[in-house]
């Protein structure tokens, strides 16, 4: 009978406070109340999204200092235009948008820097076909793959190009819809599609060429 | 369709987007091509190898790292609401409440106090012993500051010492005619300069300016540096010719040695009272020495 008592009246405590509300609310009713300055509902929004966003763009990047100021980049553009969010778009999607726009800069400033820095010395790897280059980026976050599969599975999502990763990773490791994808990316869903399968089949061409090399 | 056409197809069919007869046509080609089926038996382990990569979490201290920079956010937010949006909001708030009659009479009595306070700041601030027939704005006197204790004036019940007292040191005479003012600028862009050379040690100067009418005139009273000059803006009256008139207002050594200490206004007779001064020196255009100290009475 007192667990009972108290169990109600932690719940009526909750509802008055509002917390049940906050963990109930849908994305897009919490963020109405960001817009009306409710900094508690922005934090349910950050505890939503942290992981995942963390999590994809970790895997564009592959690295977890660079992973981390993008994700909080994203949530300060987040916030710093909350008031230009519509209701009748998907708020994830939104996030999701701004996120990936981030991501994919830091690889097109990686891809120049990498241009420019081959160009610096044009003697060296001259005898080589194919230049592979050093992955300075990748070194932090290699710990995380448990074992040599994740690594080479990381490794050769790193090689694909980025109209490809970005599908991939959206598509089988964040698991979104042909139709976000293509909200995210601005592109048809017949685009997202094709790029997903290809994508694929560059990836497990990659995948099997490792598998050849390690047996 | 070919095996390239049914590879297009494979992703889809993993993911179970094709229709039930397309799905059927490439069940069909698969059963029938080895290559193709290992194709999609590749793609699948493929596909399930990047779902089972390990989520990533943040590290510790992002929620704290991410914390301060919201709060930052908020903060230059705060700072940066500008001007006209805060105003905007207020009257916005007004606007709500304005259909009740206590705030419709609070707003309309704080606006006609407003406009009576400003209307009275522009009554004072507005010169009243103008001459009509000068449109120019009211001279400004602007003394040296501070004033060292040894130039004070002597008594403080009468700071302005006879004339006669202070003849010998008197720069410039009270010698002035009708002709004389003819040779003076009239423009404000013009002043007067005071020659000092010859002046030994702290005695006393005095210049007397003393106008052809009893008309209301201004000077303005500049200090430069360790020299000081005479500005007759608004000068329709002439000044003695002990004044060399080669000074420029208009460049002054620099603004902020500027040390204007009064304003008001100049009415028939003045004295400018200076130290040193020289009455050696009435007229020159040779070098000149600056005053350090200038006293004006009226």
């Amino acid at each position: 009978m007192a667990d009972n008592t108290y169990i109600n009246a932690v719940q009526v405590s909750d509802i008055e406070s509002g917390v049940l509300d906050e963990l109930t609310l849908s994305d897009e009713a919490l963020f109405i109340r960001v817009q009306r300055e409710d900094a508690r509902a922005f934090e349910v929004i950050v505890g939503r999204y942290r992981t995942r966003l963390y999590n994809c763009i970790y895997r564009m990047v592959h690295n977890m200092e660079c992973a981390e100021d993008l994700v909080q980049e994203t949530f300060l553009r987040v916030y710093r235009n909350r008031h230009n969010y519509k209701a009748i778009s998907n708020l994830s999607t939104w996030i999701y948008t701004i996120a990936l726009n981030l991501a994919r800069s830091e690889l097109r400033k990686r891809k120049r820097r990498q241009f420019f820095s081959l160009n610096a010395s044009p003697h060296e790897n001259s005898t080589r076909e194919g230049i592979d280059l050093p992955d300075k980026n990748a070194g932090p976050g290699d710990h995380l793959e448990q074992n040599e599969l994740g690594r080479a599975i990381q490794h050769a999502i790193d090689q694909l190009p980025e109209k490809y990763k970005s599908v991939i990773v959206l598509r089988d490791i964040e698991e979104l819809s042909y139709e976000q994808i293509g909200e995210i990316l601005h592109c048809p869903t017949g685009t997202v599609k094709s790029r997903v399968n290809r994508g694929r089949l560059r990836l497990q061409e990659m995948l099997r060429q490792w598998q050849v090399e390690i047996l | 369709m070919n095996c390239s056409g049914y590879e297009r197809k494979m992703s889809d069919y993993l993911d179970g987007q094709l229709s039930k007869a397309t799905e059927d046509e490439l069940r069909f080609h698969l059963n029938g091509c080895p290559r193709c089926r290992l194709k999609i038996d590749d793609m699948e382990s493929s596909i399930q190898a990047v779902k089972s990569l390990p989520a990533v979490s943040p590290q510790p201290g992002f929620d704290h790292r991410l914390g301060n920079l919201l709060n930052l956010e908020i903060a230059r937010e705060l700072y940066a609401a500008s001007w006209w949006r805060r105003v905007s909001g207020a009257f916005a708030e007004l606007g709500e409440h304005s259909r009740q009659r206590p705030v419709q009479l609070v707003f309309a009595t704080s606006l006609i106090l407003t406009i009576t306070v400003i209307g009275g700041f522009w009554e004072l601030s507005a010169p009243t012993g103008r001459s009509e027939s000068s449109p120019s704005p009211p001279m400004a006197f602007s003394l040296p500051t501070p004033v060292e204790p040894e130039l004070a004036p002597p008594d403080p019940i009468s700071p302005f010492p006879l004339e006669r007292e202070l003849a010998p040191y008197m720069a410039v005479k009270p010698a002035l005619s009708q002709e004389q003012a003819s040779i003076l600028p009239t423009s404000s862009a013009s002043s007067l300069s005071l020659n000092a050379s010859g002046i030994t040690g702290n005695r006393p100067g005095i210049m007397t300016v003393r106008t052809m009418e009893p008309k209301t005139h201004g000077i303005r009273f500049v200090s430069a540096g360790t020299g000081m000059r005479l500005d007759p803006s608004l000068f329709s009256e002439s000044f003695g010719r002990g004044l060399d008139t080669s000074g420029n207002i208009d460049q002054p050594t620099t603004e902020e040695r500027l040390q204007p200490v009064g304003t008001t206004e100049f009415r028939a007779t003045q004295r400018a009272y200076g130290l040193p001064g020289s009455p050696d020196t009435q007229g020159s255009s040779g070098p000149t020495t600056p005053l350090r100290r200038v006293r004006i009475s009226f």
